[in-house]
């Protein structure tokens, strides 16, 4: 793999997945910090590995060697109305009032 | 009463009618009131709910008596990325900066059914996101032994707190060593248990395949104690498992041989020329009173473990950005005052406004690692590394290695400000730590002497998983046979 160049408009692109806006010198200040930390991290490419092409992490079982235990459904009191509205900003009966969020 | 107890003194001291969890409490809040501040430890500090925490302890003692309540009226410090019910649940930033959690952990309900008690909440590295508790909302924590330093991270409140002697003990969460390396910065004891042994539920996410709360005390034994209560099954976890050789106070008590007979394992790459030569000091005196107690030494090679920061900083980074997705304004959290915004700007505003520089730093990294184009270079490659670590570890294991013994950090505490302007330097800090939460084993830092300028510094053993006993037993050795876990800052 050929080296990262971090320019300002790789900055812009990943705030903007990541739906976050940056300030200019914002931009300036991670195309700084993210350069340095890629570049390390490119280390990685020089790894000899053999695990193959195929090799996949399990990422149903998150770290090596672990498995998930399966369990029955079970019935069980959830958070009570009054105390999950608490967190509400605003609120009409027992609904949260937030912004619309389909546009 | 005086407040240097230990969690056994104080469940025995309950238990013989000498001293009430209401005492307790009153005596540690004293001292919180005159030192807190200087350390800037605590997030949430509220003496009536502390007080009445106290009063359900008693009430617990009274009901079920206190010879059947394992942590009789212990008082508990809880790093601020933990839900207790009815308390501001902040995670050290300003996008939760007014959340209240509507629940309680698994491992505080575990803690109460104990006979322990919430004494309060404490500051740590936003989101966990850090190595000296520089990077918090709330301002920096300060290292008890010396204000001009940083305590470590990201559970830098919880060490400076248990080092300052604010509570016996205190939780903590370790994704990268954030247990462990603030508990070598301040002189303590810290545990980062095998992944799946605590239950995460209430504990909000960083890195989901490295997380564990963990405990942080004056000594082994206390940790044993403690790690007795916080260990178990949770269905709310389906991460969480339930540990083959759980009893660790009791194998504690029974295993009085320590290290005798046992092969401690010293991996050469954490012994290279990056160690700060006062930490080598102290780490070749501690191997040579391991020797003393009885282990046998040898050396041994982690071929790939100088790539675990990188691997570590892609795939913890790829999962915070997924996790962190979820604070986006609408039902809860910090959202930005601007009007009239759309939607998009409505979330794009409130993320760069509530989140902190190394947060965002992350959030990008990750978003970065994962995205078209790069996430087999990256994140496929990683996790490649990271099988690469595991294995690394199982054979140190399997060629007869009991424990590994290594350096917690590289270097001593260091100053406020030092390292913030190099990411890389704050995030080489943690290159001894990291590799274990890759692998998911356990390890644990232990006082191991301290520098010229009188810093503390700690060693790490790590064993295999789900032997936590292994662990404790050893570093109960060798916490027997030194002095360094007895020393106090003059705070």
């Amino acid at each position: 793999m050929s080296k990262i160049q971090v320019d300002r408009e790789l900055v812009r692109k990943v705030a903007d997945l990541a739906q976050l806006s940056l300030s200019d010198p914002e931009i300036g200040l991670y195309q700084e910090r993210l350069s340095k930390v890629l570049s390390y991290v490119e280390q990685l490419n020089s790894v000899h590995e053999s695990l193959g092409q195929d090799w996949r992490p399990d990422t149903a079982r998150g770290v090596p060697g672990s498995s998930t235990p399966e369990r029955a459904d079970l019935v069980s009191d959830s958070l009570p109305v009054e105390e999950a509205m608490k967190q509400a900003p605003a609120r009409i009966g027992t609904a949260f009032q937030v912004p619309r969020i389909i546009e | 009463m005086t407040v240097n107890l230990t969690v056994k003194s104080i469940v025995e001291q309950i238990r013989a009618g000498s001293l009430t969890p209401t005492a307790v409490a009153e005596a540690y809040l004293q001292r919180t009131k005159n030192i807190a501040q200087k350390l800037n430890s605590h997030l949430h500090l509220d003496e009536a709910a502390a007080l009445a925490e106290a009063k359900g302890s008693a009430q617990r003692i009274k009901e079920i008596g206190a010879d059947r309540l394992p942590l009789a009226g212990v008082p508990i410090l809880i790093k601020d990325n933990i839900c207790v019910r009815g308390s501001k649940t902040t995670c050290g930033s300003k996008i939760l900066e007014n959340y209240v959690a509507t629940y309680d952990a698994t491992v505080i309900r575990r803690l109460r059914d104990a006979g322990a008690f919430v004494l309060g909440k404490l500051n740590m590295d936003e989101f966990a996101m850090g190595s000296s508790n520089e990077n918090s909302a709330f301002g920096p924590v300060r290292n008890p032994w010396n204000l001009d330093y940083v305590p470590g991270g990201s559970s830098g409140g919880s060490a400076a707190a248990v080092a300052a002697r604010l509570a016996p003990v205190a939780l903590g969460s370790d994704t990268g060593g954030s247990i462990r390396q603030p508990a070598s910065f301040c002189g303590i004891v810290g545990l980062k248990p095998t992944y799946g042994t605590v239950s995460r539920f209430g504990l909000v996410a960083f890195g989901s395949s490295l997380d564990q709360i963990g405990p942080l005390t004056c000594n082994v034994e206390d940790a044993a104690m403690v790690m007795d209560v916080l260990t178990g099954l949770d269905a709310k976890d389906s991460t969480s498992v339930q540990h083959p050789h759980a009893g660790f106070a009791k194998a504690l008590a029974s295993h009085s041989d320590g290290l005798k007979g046992k092969t401690v394992g010293i991996p050469e790459e954490f012994f290279d020329s990056g160690l700060d030569p006062e930490v080598g000091v102290c780490l070749e005196r501690a191997i040579a009173d391991v020797q003393k107690a009885g282990a046998k030494i040898k050396r041994v090679r982690l071929p790939n473990i100088s790539y675990s920061v990188a691997a570590y900083y892609v795939i913890a980074t790829a999962e915070a950005s997924a996790n962190l997705a979820r604070f986006d304004g609408i039902r809860y959290g910090y959202r930005t005052k601007e009007a009239g915004v759309s939607l998009k700007e409505l979330y794009r505003k409130t993320r760069s406004e509530g989140f902190g520089q190394e947060v965002k730093q992350r959030i990008m990294l990750g978003t970065f690692v994962l995205s078209s184009g790069y996430y087999d270079a990256f994140y496929a490659k990683a996790n490649k590394v990271r099988e690469l670590i595991s294995r690394d570890f199982a054979a140190a294991f399997d060629s007869g290695v009991d424990v590994l013994l290594t350096p917690t950090s590289p270097t001593p505490p260091f100053k406020l400000g030092e390292k913030l302007s190099d990411p890389l330097a704050m995030y080489l800090s943690d290159i001894c730590t990291i590799g274990v939460n890759l692998a998911g084993l356990p390890g644990i830092s232990v006082p191991c002497g301290r520098t010229n300028a009188g810093l503390p510094v700690g060693m790490q053993l790590i064993a295999p998983k789900f032997n936590e006993q292994t662990l404790l037993i050893g570093a109960h050795a060798y916490e027997r046979a030194t002095e360094w876990h007895k020393d106090q800052p003059a705070i």
